[in-house]
């Protein structure tokens, strides 16, 4: 019953909306009769939309995939140009406009993101902007094809091909001004259907995955260079899709659409509505359109040198009291979905007996493993002059709880680093089931070593079950196009990761959180969290850094019981840990770090026995007490 | 290349790097970067113009009123920036805080001067000049030089030599240890946005009668001096002053020996290459966090 209201809540808002915008045209075009500016008003919603197509691609960039551009005016004018040019000099129609635009945005975008890949995320900003610098003097300076200061005028015309030569016809209106501002709405409608299909997919997830950590990224699989390109790839086509309509609304192109000075309309639009929100970029650039339009038509008069004054200070005013946007905001109040989630009473409170279903996997392929599959041999690592770990011989056997322990700096943390290739190694090789390991962090991950991180890395910002979805990024095919589309085989694909993300949520007894942020749970939880998740990617190791560090004893043992379950589901696992009673519990073998070597290695007893290790690691006198406890 | 060619960049470079040491000062403590800079460079012109100018003052009274202005100015963009900063949790909050601040700095230096259109262009008011071979120099060119370089070692070794200094550096590096060494960040982070703003006025106020700006003109500057100092690396004042120089170099070269046209696209593609080769300037450590 509360789900079905729910649901019906929020449908009110989107059907209000539409009906609105499908409305406009009737609603205003009396008022633009009567005032004598017959039009206008629809015309101005023409360009409120090819505004708000903008904003959702650079939502896309920024909000979703932490990618800060200044370079969205650019798009815009490839685009624009690009459908201009094949109107006006090959009289080619519009559709066909719209595939170059797309196509040519797509490039850009990758180009422009693959060349600053290294930057860091205020740094490929600049780029961007210096990008679009380059973009605009483009357009002014080519004149055979952009024609310079002048600037491509008639877009919508048809050329008539006269014995060969290119000859203008009449000019046509492209259409005349409702149906255009009902053409532009159905696309405006389309680009936010695609845009929130990929923000709702494996896609969205690994771009907001790079978006929060690209260590983590690459740590599930998800190589972080290749989805900062795919993002900005997808926001740039885009982008350069509204170009097309701009330059088809306004039947113009000139080399000031590119220079920068709307970016702060589109700034202003994105952060007013709130980013990464998928209704945000329409609320806020329509209240942004509609601000501008009152100030300039009704507040300032005969004085328009006040209005970007009173601009700036509404922008100000609306940043210090939505700080989040408004929809960010509006969620994060008490009226918000994130709230109601949070306040919601738990489901239930006692933890599903592990269900044997999610694990099926991992008893089927612990079948079939035999013997050493991670075998690391001489392993050498140095900072500067500190020799972290030299000469590191670990075998890790199938099926198996292998700990690894040591005193602090004693070379843990930089071996597993090391291992799964997020440190380069100095020397000594890696095994991993008989293959030399990848050198990229990713691919190590693909083929099978996954490692939750010492330092918590979760993915703050999105719901306990996203971060879930995330980790199972490789064990999916599908493709963002599947996804932008919805095509066949996508919700079942879809429901089945779902299906097991709330199984493997049971597991650590997360499953009536799963709706939660990432960001609401306890430090406990958090850590179960990460487990969980990459569990989901189906490891055939999975590596946990130190995941009892700083949790409750309570929290230790329900991480231990998970570190059972998981063992007894046959899952391979490397603990990295300082807290000897949990090692000693759970493991079958266990490796001694000391000073970046290997100072024995066997079975808990056996080590627990081990002079060395008593004298080494224990220290002597208290063995007896920490054993006996 | 001719004489009054070099002499052309070196005095532009002393000023894109003032005004890229004005991003520096307000950077470290805030890791903003300020999209508001380059008005501070036309409020200094603005006001040279108006009591130089317009209100026949002497040198003195309109320096004593431009330090008024600037401390007046630079308080205000405090306010105006860190407040909706610190409200926000949007790591983008900053973009849309200092472009809402251009705008309204924008919007008053415009309504300041309603009905005047021109350059805030006063004439000269360093005497003398220098003649070197057929070259003239004129003494204004040397001053607005040598006081970007004199504001500029200034900086660096207050930053070095003076507990204030150490201070200011601390809070940079870390504002949180910072704060519980008993430094009070909030008082430096005003007093960097004061400095800031008064650097780089000066920079506009030296340079008046040389440059020739709009009230509007100050994206432009901000687009230099921000070029400047990624190109230099953020945090040092010696990174401002060799950015701000290669800037003044190139454009200036360009423009005179190329084409008048292509400074702009020259600048933006050089800061493309810098970047894609030093990630992080010149003189910069790789950014993080931010």
């Amino acid at each position: 019953m509360r789900e079905l209201r729910d649901r019906v809540g929020a449908l009110t808002l989107p059907i209000f909306g539409l009906v609105f915008l499908l409305a406009w045209p009737t609603l205003t075009n009396h008022l633009g009769a009567l005032s004598g500016k017959a039009n206008y008003y629809t015309d101005l919603g023409t360009v409120t939309l090819v505004s708000v197509m903008l904003v959702y691609s650079l939502n896309l960039a920024m909000g979703y995939s932490g990618l800060l551009s200044l370079m969205h005016t650019g798009f815009l004018g490839v685009g624009g140009y690009m459908a201009g040019y094949l109107a006006t000099r090959h009289g080619l129609p519009i559709w066909v406009g719209i595939l170059a635009a797309v196509v040519a945005g797509a490039l850009v975008g990758a180009i422009a993101s693959a060349v600053s890949l290294r930057a860091t995320y205020l740094y490929f900003g600049v780029i961007t902007l210096s990008l679009n610098v380059v973009l605009g003097e483009v357009a002014k300076e080519w004149k055979s094809v952009t024609l310079g200061e002048d600037g491509m005028n008639e877009i919508p015309n048809r050329v008539k091909i006269v014995d060969g030569v290119a000859t203008p016809t009449s000019f046509h209106k492209w259409f005349n001004a409702t149906p255009r501002y009902f053409i532009v709405l159905g696309a405006t409608m389309a680009v936010y259907v695609i845009h929130r299909n990929i923000v709702r997919s494996r896609t969205g997830r690994s771009f907001q995955a790079v978006r929060e950590s690209s260590d983590a990224a690459n740590a599930l699989a998800i190589r972080s260079s290749t989805t900062k390109v795919l993002a900005f790839a997808l926001s740039g086509a885009i982008a350069a899709l509204a170009g097309v309509f701009w330059a088809y609304h306004r039947g113009s192109m000139q080399p000031s659409t590119i220079q920068p000075g709307d970016t702060i309309t589109l700034f202003g639009g994105l952060l007013l509505g709130g980013t990464a929100t998928l209704a945000g970029p329409f609320i806020g650039v329509v209240l942004f359109r509609f601000v501008v339009e009152i100030v300039n038509n009704h507040l300032v008069g005969n004085h328009p040198v006040y209005a970007p004054l009173i601009l700036g200070a509404i922008l100000w005013l609306l940043l210090v009291f939505a700080p989040k946007g408004i929809v960010g905001s509006w969620q994060e109040s008490r009226f918000g979905s994130s709230r109601r989630r949070t306040r919601q009473q738990p489901v239930s409170t006692t933890v599903a007996a592990p269900t044997a279903d999610a694990l099926v996997w991992a008893r089927a392929r612990a079948a079939e493993q035999h013997g050493p599959i991670l075998e690391a041999r001489g392993v050498v690592k140095s900072f500067g002059g500190i020799k972290a770990l030299q000469g590191v011989d670990v075998t890790v056997d199938a099926n198996e709880v292998h700990g690894i322990i040591g005193p602090n700096g004693s070379g843990k943390s930089t071996f597993v680093s090391a291992a799964t290739s997020f440190l380069h190694r100095d020397s000594g090789t890696i095994t991993i089931f008989g293959q030399p390991a990848p050198s990229r962090p990713d691919l190590v991950a693909a083929s099978g070593v996954v490692r939750v991180f010492q330092v918590p890395h979760l993915f703050e910002r999105v719901s306990v079950l996203d971060n879930v979805l995330t980790g199972m990024h490789k064990r999916s095919r599908q493709h963002w196009w599947s996804a932008a589309f919805r095509l066949p085989g996508w919700f079942a694909d879809e429901r089945s990761l779902r299906d097991e993300g709330r199984s493997l949520l049971a597991l650590a007894g997360l499953a009536d959180k799963a709706d939660w942020l990432a960001a609401s749970l306890s430090h406990g939880q958090k850590r179960l969290l990460e487990v969980v998740r990459a569990v989901g990617a189906h490891p055939r190791i999975l590596v946990l850094d130190e995941p009892a560090t700083g949790l409750t004893s309570e929290e230790v043992t329900s991480l231990a019981d998970l570190v059972r379950t998981l063992k007894a589901g046959g899952l391979t696992i490397v603990l990295i840990e300082h807290n000897v009673q949990f090692v000693m519990g759970v493991c079958d073998r266990v490796t001694v770090f000391e000073q970046g070597r290997v100072i024995a290695t066997g079975s808990p007893a056996a080590i627990q026995a081990n002079a060395d290790v008593q004298r080494a690691y224990l220290g002597a006198s208290d063995v007896a007490e920490l054993i006996g406890s | 290349m001719s004489l009054s060619v070099l002499v052309e960049a070196l005095y532009f470079g002393a000023v894109y790097g003032l005004v890229a040491l004005g991003f520096t000062i307000i950077f470290a403590p805030t890791r903003v970067l300020n999209f508001a800079q380059g008005e501070a460079l036309i409020l200094g012109a603005a006001v040279a113009f108006r009591t130089l100018a317009q209100w026949k003052w002497g040198l003195l009274p309109s320096l004593a009123f431009l330090l008024l202005m600037a401390l007046v100015a630079g308080v205000a963009m405090h306010y105006l920036i860190m407040l909706p900063v610190r409200l926000s949790g949007s790591r983008f909050a900053w973009i849309i805080a200092t472009l809402a601040a251009a705008l309204i700095f924008q919007a008053l230096l415009t309504i300041w001067f309603e009905g005047f259109s021109g350059f805030l262009q006063p004439s000269s008011f360093v005497g003398g000049s220098l003649k070197l071979g057929s070259t003239r120099i004129s003494g204004q060119q040397i001053f607005a030089f040598a006081i970007g370089i004199a504001i500029m070692l200034g900086y660096d070794q207050f930053l070095k030599r003076t507990i204030y200094g150490r201070a200011f550096r601390a809070a940079a590096h870390d504002p949180d240890t910072a704060q519980l060494m008993g430094i009070g960040v909030g008082t430096i982070t005003l007093v960097s946005f004061v400095l800031s703003i008064l650097v780089t006025a000066i920079a506009g106020f030296a340079a008046s009668p040389l440059i020739s700006v709009f009230p509007a003109s100050g994206l432009d500057y901000t687009f230099k001096g921000f070029t400047a100092v990624v190109i230099g690396g953020l945090g040092s004042a010696k990174g401002a002053l060799v950015g701000g120089l290669l800037i003044g170099f190139l454009e200036t070269i360009v423009r005179n020996q190329v084409s008048a046209r292509l400074g702009n696209i020259v600048v933006a593609v050089a800061l493309a290459i810098a970047l894609l080769v030093f990630p992080s300037g010149f003189f910069g450590k790789p950014m993080e966090g931010h």
